[in-house]
């Protein structure tokens, strides 16, 4: 028996001397920024960054501020959101409004609600808020995996921290990213192939450490402006669209019923000036109908605009940075016309 | 608590510690703390029915007594067929009820009855199908007198109870079992380290194949249920991917509960024997869930073809076809469960035809490598055994009629479910590593398991660096593949 225990000692502790660099490594540099509190996610003076979850961005920066800023008034919603600009929005609402953007990648209603319950919860007011929708949103019920779209654990009241912090870990392990991390650590360079789905970027991300507002945009306005940016790369993107009207599947099922229930119950108790906005989507894809119409009935049809399908937004590429994201201009124009054309 | 999850592991190493340094003392006290553990274990996982465990061990226990003092004639015979009516009818009840009135609902109103049947919510008790069964088969070897019955209750709850096998088997017999836990057993740190290397094989048939095969597997299937999304060869990679994954799923699982048995210097039945290096369905099914055809065999078949012996070839073809439905059924309440014996059944039938039924055939005996003729024989036999895998797996015979229709009426050669780079390379990543553990296994195939010898005469090193590798395998693979924690296949059983 003790030949038996200890060479079972002796094989442990020798696998963990093997397998410890990496949870040693993943500590102290803490790729993600979600072991350690960090007063900016991004550094300046950095070559490159790791895309770090916006969810976690958007919570961690809404936690730290919210006591002194009495925000009152929100914007929600997937990236295509963060083109609604707090400036643009604040013309349209009374004078002590105070906006926060409060925005996640891949957003779900599954956590778009957790936001707002999350707001309800710390005592504060939603006297406006804009929900920027589309079917990627309204379909999902559930909260998404992955490090780039998992859910802030504070949000859930931290039932999934473990799963949490295991994503990102167990992410962090992927042989694709470890490389490109390690790479990108030693070279100081972010090489195209660190590029490929996200890990690594060498545009600087930036937002207001108070409202959160991103200002990603600026940089590709300005060349837009000075006609670099439709490049024929950027270009061959646009792909060629059909001009017979295409409608989504249906995304609103029972559980998406209850969220959005949950939703608007929120709204109520708030009594909240709300807006809801299906974004222009660059496919042309219209909300299915049925959708269209239990959003109208739940939260009333003049708080209800859709802008999907073929309409003077989405004809245009120009109105879009690529596919996925139209531009601020766009949003700027829809919130005048939801506002009533001021 | 499944053998994979952590919580296992934190249960066994207590019971390991209080085993050899608390209960070491007799053979009585090393029993106790298996059965506490046992009942700990089955509560863990539905403690619901942990009283009809006991009762079934009670009444077994004294049943297959009273069988034994009455010699002869009808009281031993009210006895015995009491026993078995008992066991069957709690089979029946918990697993078959449903099924039955349902397909007996279903025949009436083909013919216009417009009867209409809600299903009863009955649940199934874990491991029903494998408790049930050693029960059964302990009395009729009392009955025909081939075992005495046994007065040692505890070993006998122990036997039944027995944590490493009550929830998927495997179906030990009490003659091999009882009389390992009727003496004290002495540390044995050679039986120690092997069942530790096979938990850890069983572990990575488990988590690196099975998982990540399910995972292609369960889209493909899931889907196939109601649209024509993919092609067929998208769907004939389905059905293989299925086909590795039960077995991996299940003789990972076996490897890891004789494995477990191991460490406590006990041994239980070896389930799986390399099935799939068979060139027959015969052989094939002699390596595949062992004691279940074991049993099947010894209960079913052998009274049957007996009964059947002047009928001949079509007596033995009866008796097979009979043991093969029996033994689809005994997998579950569906009729695709039925189709899938049936169809394993009559893959026996040309063999019977040819009379080559009891001709033993080692494949590939003492050689490195196959001949080209069995190595086809090997493949074709997969191929067969994969077809009826989609009944195995169907939800209902619809759905399995449709997938074979989808699989034949579909653009053949074209990729359906291979849509971004990513999922083309852990495909090929999860290609690769099956490839490697076919190899492995056919090295190990004359072993008790695949790893069973391999490095033992290497230097230690080297050695502990193989296991090292199986260990990082396991943890890389959930990342890399991306395969989630299935649930065992079995335990549905």
């Amino acid at each position: 028996m003790k030949k038996f225990i200890k060479t079972i000692i002796v094989f442990l502790l020798l696998g963990l001397i093997l397998i410890m660099p990496l949870p040693i490594i993943y500590l102290v540099l803490d790729p993600f920024k979600v072991i350690k509190t960090y007063d900016t996610f991004y550094d300046p003076n950095a070559k490159g960054w790791v895309f770090i979850n916006r969810d976690y961005i958007s919570t961690t920066t809404f936690i730290k501020n919210y006591k002194n800023e009495n925000y009152n008034s929100y914007i929600l919603g997937n990236s295509r959101s963060r083109f609604f600009r707090i400036s643009d929005w604040e013309k349209h609402l009374p004078l002590n409004s105070k906006c926060f953007h409060f925005d996640a990648n891949g957003e779900s209603i599954y956590g778009l609600h957790k936001k707002l319950a999350y707001i309800d919860k710390r005592g504060l007011e939603i006297k406006n808020a804009i929900l920027v929708f589309d079917y990627g949103i309204l379909s999902q019920d559930k909260p998404r995996t992955g490090h780039l779209t998992i859910i802030s654990p504070e949000l859930v009241n931290n039932s999934n921290i473990i799963d949490f912090h295991l994503t990102f870990f167990r992410d962090f392990l992927t042989p694709k990213f470890l490389y490109a991390f390690l790479d990108f650590k030693i070279s100081g360079v972010v090489k195209p192939y660190m590029k490929e789905g996200d890990l690594l970027i060498n545009w600087y991300p930036v937002f207001d450490p108070i409202s959160n507002e991103s200002f990603d945009c600026y940089e590709w306005e300005d060349s837009i402006r000075q006609n670099k940016y439709y490049t024929p790369g950027r270009l061959s993107k646009f792909y060629s669209r059909d001009t017979i009207v295409k409608y989504s599947p249906i995304a609103i099922k029972e559980n998406q019923m209850l969220i959005l229930y949950g939703i608007y119950e929120i709204f109520k108790k708030h009594k909240t000036n709300y807006k809801i906005i299906i974004s222009p989507l660059y496919d042309q894809v219209k909300i299915n109908q049925f959708d269209l119409q239990f959003l109208k009935n739940l939260f009333g049809e003049n708080n209800v605009y859709d802008y999907s399908g073929i309409n003077k937004y989405t004809k245009d590429y120009k109105n879009y940075y690529e596919p996925a994201h139209y531009r601020p201009h766009v949003a700027r124009e829809i919130l005048n016309e939801v506002y009533g054309g001021k | 608590m499944v053998f994979n999850s952590l919580n296992f592991a934190v249960f066994l190493l207590l019971v390991f510690i209080l085993y050899w340094f608390v209960f070491k003392k007799n053979a009585k006290t090393q029993n106790i703390l298996l059965l506490v553990a046992s009942i700990v274990f089955y509560c863990m996982a539905d403690w619901k029915f942990i009283f009809l465990l006991a009762a079934s061990g009670f009444i077994n226990f004294y049943l297959a007594k009273f069988i034994a003092q009455k010699k002869e004639g009808k009281i031993r015979s009210l006895f015995f067929f009491s026993g078995i009516i008992l066991n069957v009818g709690l089979l029946l009840y918990f697993k078959y009820f449903n099924f039955f009135i349902q397909s007996f609902v279903t025949l009436f109103n083909y013919s216009g009855a417009g009867i209409s049947f809600t299903p009863f919510h009955i649940l199934l008790p874990l491991g029903i199908s494998f408790f049930t069964f050693q029960m059964i088969g302990y009395l009729i070897d009392v009955n025909n007198d081939e075992i005495e019955p046994t007065g040692d209750l505890l070993g006998f709850c122990t036997y039944l109870a027995y944590f490493p096998k009550i929830l998927s088997g495997p179906i030990e017999r009490v003659q091999k079992f009882l009389p390992q836990i009727q003496k004290k057993r002495e540390f044995d740190y050679g039986m120690a380290v092997d069942g530790l290397r096979e938990i850890l094989w069983g572990l990575f048939k488990k988590m690196v194949i099975a998982d990540n095969c399910a995972e292609i597997a369960n889209t493909i299937f899931n889907s196939s249920a109601e649209s024509t999304l993919y092609s067929g060869s998208t769907l004939v990679l389905g059905a293989l991917f299925y086909t590795i994954q039960i077995y991996c799923d299940f003789s990972g699982y076996s490897d890891m509960a004789c494995g477990i048995s191991k460490l406590f210097n006990i041994r239980i039945v070896n389930n799986f024997a390399f099935p799939f290096f068979s060139t027959n369905i015969r052989d094939f099914w002699k390596k595949w869930h062992i004691s279940l055809t074991s049993w099947m065999m010894d209960y079913i078949f052998t009274p049957l073809s007996f009964i059947l012996r002047k009928y001949k070839k079509t007596g033995l073809i009866i008796s097979i076809l009979l043991t093969f439905l029996l033994v689809g059924l005994w997998h579950g309440a569906n009729w695709t469960f039925i189709v899938f014996g049936l169809l394993n059944g009559f893959y026996f039938i040309p063999q019977i035809l040819k009379g080559s039924m009891n001709k033993n055939k080692i494949v590939v005996k003492g050689r490195l490598t196959t001949l080209l003729k069995e190595f086809f024989g090997m493949f074709g036999l997969f191929i067969l055994i994969s077809l009826t895998a989609v009944f195995f797996r169907a939800e209902n015979i619809g759905h399995a009629t449709k997938y074979f229709h989808d699989m034949l009426s579909g653009l053949i050669y074209s990729w359906g479910y291979v849509q971004t780079f990513n999922l083309i390379l852990s495909q090929i990543v999860l290609l690769g590593v099956i490839i490697i553990f076919f190899i492995i296994e056919w090295l190990g195939r004359e072993q008790e398991y695949a790893i069973a010898q391999l490095g033992l005469k290497w230097k230690r090193p080297l050695r502990w660096a193989m296991y090292f590798a199986i260990i990082f395998a396991i943890i890389f693979a959930i990342v890399i593949l991306g395969g989630k924690e299935q649930q065992f296949v079995y335990f549905q059983f």
